[in-house]
């Protein structure tokens, strides 16, 4: 539903500016939550930004866009990274004023500008407040302008009849909430949780917490302006939740995101309305759809029948279960495959590469302790392998070059999207992964590549060299106090190191699991044995915890697509089931839906 | 269309330099605000406004409770080695022709003035009970002095870290581990010392009630730039009573090396209501005008870090890379208090090159037997441009550092002049 069909909203075209024409855009409206929607200025670039700009004008009922500066202290890594692009491109505040200008008559929301206050300081605040009005911009918000020091903006906004927004927090004591909602104009920003902006709000559901409801709700009391909700709001239920509580929400990060993953951002804004279409589906809804197209592809890949002739390489290797599963997808009539099991010491490696090149096989699998010692006989690595620093995929191309690949990042990818976390969800999710090998740098590449902001957790300090993540968090012990607070923010926590496998299966990283996100969802890539300590322990704490089995099926679906062409392995997730009927969401003992499947 | 990029936000000149300067010397600056004069204040989220509120009462009962003043001068006397030296350089005076006096903060534990402020706020974070430390650094040495500050009080510390200081300064980034810290390499923009603040503050916001921000020089939001200085000033009234009984006199002249400020402004303070004692600050000139870290020399009144301070920015208010050959001087912005002195002309700010600042660290190594660190070799480097401009003189030179940590910067750079 797009705005102009409203008969309640003020005008079709060319939306009436400056502080009361905001507050009447965001009247609360029972059933209706309003939508303020964040744009970097001038990011990607200034073209698309003025494109995008008229666009969401139609679907936002305020539209705030945010002036591009080299230390925005209050924001997560997705409006940090707008803002370096941003800048790249050329914004500043005098072109985006002329942007904003330029398409004033065409706009059909109110337009704010967000700017940390350097910035604003360049013209001073008599003439930024005239060039404001001239280019039709209805008012600020400054982040790091409290609300002692607002008089030095405020005063020459209001004399215009633009607006200042004041931000209230979960932790503002109540006088002072007072005080900020007397002092704001437009709306009153209520930042719903401590930390920066963008970050994760839950893997699958929505729930707005107790504490935010009630925080809401008083503040909306208090105020005689709309209260809005930012920080952290991604999906359209956590929209709907606000409904009757407050005026409505400010989406910020979630649409930087969806911009950059060439989502269209007017689209994305109207699934977050009530009812509304991309924004609002289900994780079930999207595994049902996965599932029939595996199906459906597994059958029309058995007319093609691609052949594999391949071999595992690694020391040892008698416990791999790779020819099984790519066995079953021989069973499943999808490809006639040959894959062997060589035992290797480092020694040989070298010689087993030089017979690949001659063929007839085609392709090497690569195991531990190999991973690394093949990189120098390739002449070519995947972008993946690169970021990995690690190979365990190797196809000989048709002029006999070698190239080296690694399935550990679309391998996991692919296993959490068959559990209904998709590119939507993976955005800004907080994830913590431990370890700093092969197998932790290939997931944690793949998960930031997805937009996850990921922090490596390890305990040897030399394994940070080049290591993927904003942050990598080097410890003295597991049990730190940092690891700790790391967790309570985490939603996907990973555990990547090689503690619990087999035979060694008391071995488990110590972790403090009080206070953890209830949503939480634990993740070991051992599968052998199916429940580590690790996995039992979460189980027992409450939280859904995976085995690295799934990992492990969709990595060898991700080596057919490598080795064999895309689309190849489709397959092989649905045929895998005859393989292993343990469910991998569980401990030992038949197969059920698990929790998140069924929900 | 009204033209903004053209137009430059300036704080006047001071209308009357001497009363703002007695408001400064009654305690009346930094005021409730935060300010000096128009320089410092607050500015930050309001996530982060409580939190200050509560660390400026806290700060300022700790500091006027005579029990912590003596627990803190314990540990200054017993852990660090307070008070440090006054040394007199003779071969080095002689070649200068003015007598060179050394304020030994290199000889402190963990070998530079950081430990003074660091020992202070880590019993201050554990006075107020915080959880936990974090912090950030530049060239490490801050860094360090927290990660031993917070060994010697049992907190757990959580040091941010520009990734390419990590890289740099490896050998400091070891020491901070092996004293119990955790080391965050933050990848984020420019991955020095700046965006190591940028991350310590994002971390402050996500964790206000819990963490305490150790912030490491006189720079940020208030209190921060107060409180630094009210644990920096030890090195001025300990060199100012050195003075008077090693030599019956106050020096002509102060000197000290300034990126974020906090050794000048210890320095400086007690030496500020002895009006004919000159005060210098030197800066770092980096390779000149085009390329340095000197915001009092070469830039204009901006806000970063939660403070209206000097600022290296451009005509559109985004902060500007800096460049010197002392990561610890590597810094856009400088402290608000310094501002305020260069305002009121009680203090001058000169700026030495990344040249001059190492043949002053040559000259000291081979005439007096110190290796001193590259930041305090600017303050030498300013201190014989004195001697040159005022021969004869006697000169207090703040020597912030011990130069260890810069020696495999320096072989790179291409070996022993």
């Amino acid at each position: 539903m797009s705005r102009a069909e409203l008969p309640l909203d003020p005008a079709a075209t060319g939306a009436s500016t400056g502080a009361a024409a905001v507050t009447a855009a965001l009247r609360p409206v029972p059933g209706r939550p309003r939508l303020v929607a964040f744009l970097t200025g001038g990011h990607p670039d200034l073209d698309t930004f003025r494109d995008n700009l008229l666009a969401v004008s139609r679907e936002a009922d305020v539209v705030e866009v945010g002036v591009p500066f080299t230390d925005p202290m209050a924001d997560g890594v997705t409006i940090q990274a707008a803002s370096e692009r941003a800048l790249a491109a050329g914004a500043s505040l005098e072109v985006l004023l002329q942007i904003i200008g330029e398409l004033r008559g065409e706009l059909e929301a109110p337009v704010l500008l967000m700017s940390y206050l350097n910035p604003l300081l360049r013209p001073g605040p008599e003439r930024l407040a005239a060039a404001l009005e001239e280019a039709g911009v209805s008012g600020l918000i400054v982040p790091d302008l409290p609300l002692e020091a607002s008089a030095l903006l405020g005063d020459p906004l209001a004399r215009r009849g633009l607006a200042l927004v004041q931000l209230v927090t979960p932790i503002t004591p109540p006088a002072r909430q007072a005080d900020l909602c007397a002092a704001s104009s437009g709306f009153v920003y209520a930042v719903t949780r401590t930390g920066t902006t963008g970050g994760g709000a839950g893997c699958g559901s929505a729930r707005l917490p107790e504490e935010t409801r009630a925080f809401l709700a008083e503040l909306q009391a208090r105020s005689t302006l709309p209260v809005l909700a930012g920080f952290g709001i991604r999906r359209a239920a956590q929209v709907r939740a606000l409904d009757g509580i407050c005026a409505g929400a400010i989406v910020g990060s979630a649409l930087i995101e969806a911009i950059e993953g060439g989502e269209d951002p007017a689209a994305f804004l109207a699934g977050l309305r009530p009812g509304g279409g991309p924004g609002g589906g289900t994780a079930s809804d999207t595994v049902t759809e996965a599932t029939s197209e595996a199906t459906s592809e597994a059958t029309s890949e058995a007319t093609s029948a691609p052949r594999l002739d391949a071999a595992l390489i690694g020391h040892p290797v008698a416990h791999s279960r790779s020819p099984q599963l790519f066995g079953a997808l021989a069973a499943a009539g999808g490809a006639r495959v040959r894959f062997d099991l060589e035992d290797l010491a480092p020694a040989e490696v070298t010689g087993a590469l030089a017979a690949l090149r001659r063929g007839p096989r085609g392709a090497l699998g690569v195991t531990v302790p190999h991973k690394q010692a093949v990189i120098p006989h390739l002449d070519a690595l995947t972008p993946a392998a690169r970021a990995a620093g690690a190979v365990n995929a190797i196809r000989r191309e048709a002029d006999g070059r070698l190239t080296g690949h690694n399935t550990d990042g679309a391998g996991f990818l692919r296993s959490l999207r068959a559990l209904g976390l998709g590119p939507a969800e993976l955005r800004g999710l907080p994830v913590t992964i431990l370890g700093a090998g092969g197998a932790a740098r290939g997931v944690g590449a793949a998960l930031q590549a997805a937009g996850a902001e990921v922090r490596l957790v390890t305990r040897d300090p030399a394994a940070r060299q080049g290591l993927v993540g904003t942050c990598c968090l080097g410890l003295r012990s597991w049990a730190s106090p940092g690891l700790s607070r790391l967790l309570r923010q985490s939603e996907l926590l990973v555990q990547a190191t090689p503690l619990g496998m087999a035979p060694e299966v008391d071995a488990m990283v110590p972790l403090p699991l009080e206070g953890l996100h209830d949503e939480l969802l634990a993740v070991d890539l051992v599968y052998t044995p199916w429940e580590t300590r690790f996995l039992r322990t979460c189980r027992a704490a409450g939280l859904q915890a995976l085995n690295g089995w799934p990992m492990l099926v969709h990595q060898a679906a991700e080596a057919l697509d490598f080795w064999l062409g895309a689309g190849c392995g489709d397959g092989l997730a649905a045929a895998v089931a005859v393989v292993e009927p343990r469910d991998p969401l569980r401990g030992e003992g038949p197969s059920v839906p698990g929790r998140r499947l069924a929900s | 269309m009204t033209a903004l990029s053209s137009q430059t936000f300036t704080i006047p000149a001071a209308p009357e330099p001497e009363v703002e300067l007695q408001r400064l010397l009654a305690g009346d600056y930094p005021d409730r605000h935060g300010h000096y004069g128009p320089f410092g204040g607050r500015f930050v989220p309001e996530l982060l406004v409580g939190v200050l509120d509560r660390l400026e009462r806290e700060a300022r009962a700790a500091l006027d409770d005579p029990d912590f003043q003596a627990t803190l001068a314990h540990e200054a006397r017993t852990w660090v080695g307070r008070p440090t030296p006054l040394t007199r350089c003779r071969r080095l005076s002689e070649e200068a022709g003015a007598t060179i006096l050394l304020k030994r903060e290199d000889l402190a534990h963990t070998g530079a003035h950081k430990i003074n402020n660091a020992l202070g706020q880590a019993l201050l974070a554990r006075r107020m009970g915080a959880e936990r430390v974090i912090a950030e650094t530049g060239a490490g040495q801050h860094g360090v002095a927290t990660a031993a500050a917070c060994a010697r009080l049992g907190l757990p510390c959580t040091v941010y870290m520009g990734a390419v200081d990590v890289e740099r300064q490896a050998p400091n980034v070891d020491r901070m581990e092996r004293l119990g810290a955790e080391v965050v390499a933050v990848q984020g923009g420019d991955r020095t010392l700046r965006a190591a603040i940028d991350e310590a503050l994002r971390a402050w916001v996500s964790d206000p009630l819990g963490s305490f921000y150790l912030l490491g020089s006189a720079v940020g939001p208030h209190p921060y730039p107060f409180l630094v200085r009210e644990l920096q000033a030890v090195i001025g009234r300990e060199a100012r009573a050195q003075c008077l009984e090693d030599l019956g006199r106050l020096p002509d002249a102060v000197i000290a090396c300034v990126g974020g400020g906090s050794n000048a402004i210890g320095l400086f303070h007690p030496f500020l209501a002895d009006r004919a004692v000159r005060l210098v600050g030197v800066e770092a000139g980096g390779t000149g005008p085009e390329a340095h870290a000197a915001p009092l020399s070469h830039g204009s009144p901006g806000v970063l870090h939660g403070a209206l301070s000097a600022l290296m920015q451009d005509d559109h208010g985004q902060v500007q890379e800096t460049h010197s050959v002392s990561a610890g001087l590597d810094y856009p912005s400088v402290g608000p208090e310094h501002a305020f002195l260069a305002h009121v002309g009680r203090a001058t700010y000169t700026a030495a090159t990344d040249d001059e600042a190492l043949e002053a660290f040559d000259r000291l190594c081979r005439t007096e037997g110190i290796l001193p660190a590259l930041e305090s070799s600017h303050a030498l480097a300013g201190a014989l441009r004195q001697a040159e401009r005022h021969p004869g003189s006697l000169l207090l030179v703040g020597l912030s550092g011990r130069g260890d940590k810069d020696l495999p910067g320096l072989r790179a750079r291409g070996g022993v002049r």
